[in-house]
C-alpha cells in the first residue's frame, strides 16, 4: 500500500494527463448549463444538478483516457496504486475543481451584473 | 505485510501458476508454472506473440486472470503490485508519465538517483529531464536502472535492452548481476546472446506452455524453433 503522500502526488500527476478531457467537459457544462441559467436568473440551487451532470460524464473521460493512453497506468502500478484508487482520487479532485469553477463563474457573474 | 518484510535478509521465492489466458479462440497461456527466487536471474524466452508480456503482466497483477495464483514464500499475493516491497515491472511501453522528470520519478519510487547511476555517470545530466526529451535508448536505460535500484524483492523486465547501445548493455548486464545479490530478476528480451549468459534459469514459452530449459539451453532453443543456428 502506498503512502497517502505518494497517492496524492500520483493523483495530481494522473490528473494532468486527463485534464484536457475533464477541464473541457467542465467548461462545456458551465458554459452551456450554468451561464444561460445565470442570464435567465434561474441558477439558484442548480449546483447539485451540475455536479451530478459532471459525475455522469466521468465514464466518457475514462473511455477517452483508456483509448488515447492505454499504457498510462504502469508507473502508478509500480507505486502500488491500482486503477480504482487512481480514478477515485481523480473523481474527487475533478469534482472539487468543478465546484470551484462553477462558484467562481457565479460570483464573477453576480459582480459583473 | 509490512513494508520491510520482503527487504529482510533471506531468500524469497516468487511462484506463479494456474495462469490460463486466451485471446479469442487462441489459447496463449496454459499450464504455466514459474518460479524465481532472490539471488537469481531468470530469463523468459519465446517467439513473438507467445505470451511473454502477458505472463509478466499477470504475475505483476496488472492483468486479472481468474485462476492465476501468484505466491511469495507460499503466501498468496494477488495483485502482486499492491504488496509493498514485493516487485516492480518494466513494460515494453514507456514507463513514466510525460510530465515527470527522471529525478522526480526516482523520488516517487524511493530510489536514490545518484546511486542508481553510479556506474553510468554520463547519464546523470539527464536526470532532470523528462523521458520525452531523451533518446529512446537513454530513457529506457534510466528506467531500467530506477526499477533495478528500487527496494523490491523482485523486478520483472520486459525487453530491458531495447534501444540501449552495446556498451551500455554490457554495463547494464553487470548492474543486473550486482542487483541479483539483493533481489530476483525475471527478464524477457530477444537479445538472447546477452540474456543467456546472465541467467541462472531459462524458461521458454512454447505453444502456451512454460518449459524450464536445463543442460544445453541453446540446443533446446534450436529444437523448439526459437533459434535456427
Amino acid at each position: 500500500m502506498s503512502t497517502v503522500f505518494t497517492w496524492l502526488r500520483a493523483v495530481g500527476l494522473f490528473y494532468r494527463s486527463v485534464a484536457p478531457f475533464t477541464v473541457g467537459i467542465s467548461v462545456l457544462i458551465v458554459g452551456a448549463g450554468l451561464l444561460p441559467a445565470l442570464v435567465e436568473g434561474v441558477a439558484s440551487g442548480s449546483l447539485p444538478l451540475l455536479v451530478l451532470l459532471k459525475l455522469v460524464t466521468a465514464p466518457v473521460v475514462w473511455y477517452l483516457a483508456e483509448r488515447t493512453r492505454p499504457h498510462q497506468y504502469w508507473f502508478y502500478f509500480n507505486l502500488g496504486i491500482s486503477r480504482r484508487r487512481l480514478w477515485a482520487g481523480v473523481a474527487a479532485l475533478d469534482t472539487l475543481l468543478f465546484v470551484a469553477l462553477a462558484e467562481a463563474v457565479r460570483t464573477g457573474f453576480v459582480a459583473w451584473k | 505485510m509490512s513494508q520491510t518484510s520482503f527487504l529482510s535478509a533471506g531468500p524469497h521465492v516468487l511462484e506463479a501458476d494456474g495462469i490460463r489466458v486466451s485471446f479469442g479462440t487462441r489459447q496463449v497461456l496454459t499450464g504455466v508454472y514459474l518460479r524465481v527466487q532472490t539471488g537469481q536471474i531468470a530469463g523468459l524466452l519465446g517467439r513473438n506473440g507467445s505470451g511473454k508480456s502477458t505472463l509478466l503482466q499477470t504475475v505483476f497483477g496488472a492483468r486479472a486472470v481468474p485462476d492465476a495464483s501468484v505466491r511469495v514464500n507460499g503466501q498468496r499475493a494477488v495483485p502482486a503490485f499492491q504488496t509493498p516491497g514485493l516487485l516492480n515491472y518494466l513494460p515494453q511501453a514507456p514507463l513514466l508519465p510525460e510530465h515527470l522528470s527522471l529525478r522526480q520519478a526516482a523520488r516517487l519510487l524511493r530510489v536514490d538517483p545518484d546511486l542508481a547511476t553510479a556506474n553510468f555517470l554520463e547519464l546523470r545530466p539527464h536526470l532532470d529531464r523528462r523521458p520525452g526529451e531523451l533518446s529512446g535508448g537513454t530513457a529506457r536505460l534510466l528506467q531500467v536502472l530506477l526499477l533495478l535500484h528500487a527496494r523490491t524483492a523482485f523486478s520483472l523486465f520486459d525487453e530491458p535492452f531495447t534501444g540501449v547501445m552495446p556498451v551500455h548493455i554490457e554495463a547494464l548486464a553487470a548492474e543486473m548481476q550486482l542487483a541479483k545479490q539483493r533481489k530476483g530478476l525475471l527478464l524477457t528480451d530477444h537479445r538472447y546472446a546477452e540474456v543467456l549468459p546472465l541467467c541462472d534459469v531459462v524458461y521458454l514459452l512454447h505453444q502456451g506452455r512454460l518449459l524450464k530449459l536445463e543442460s544445453d539451453v541453446r540446443e533446446q532453443l534450436r529444437d523448439y524453433g526459437y533459434l535456427t543456428s
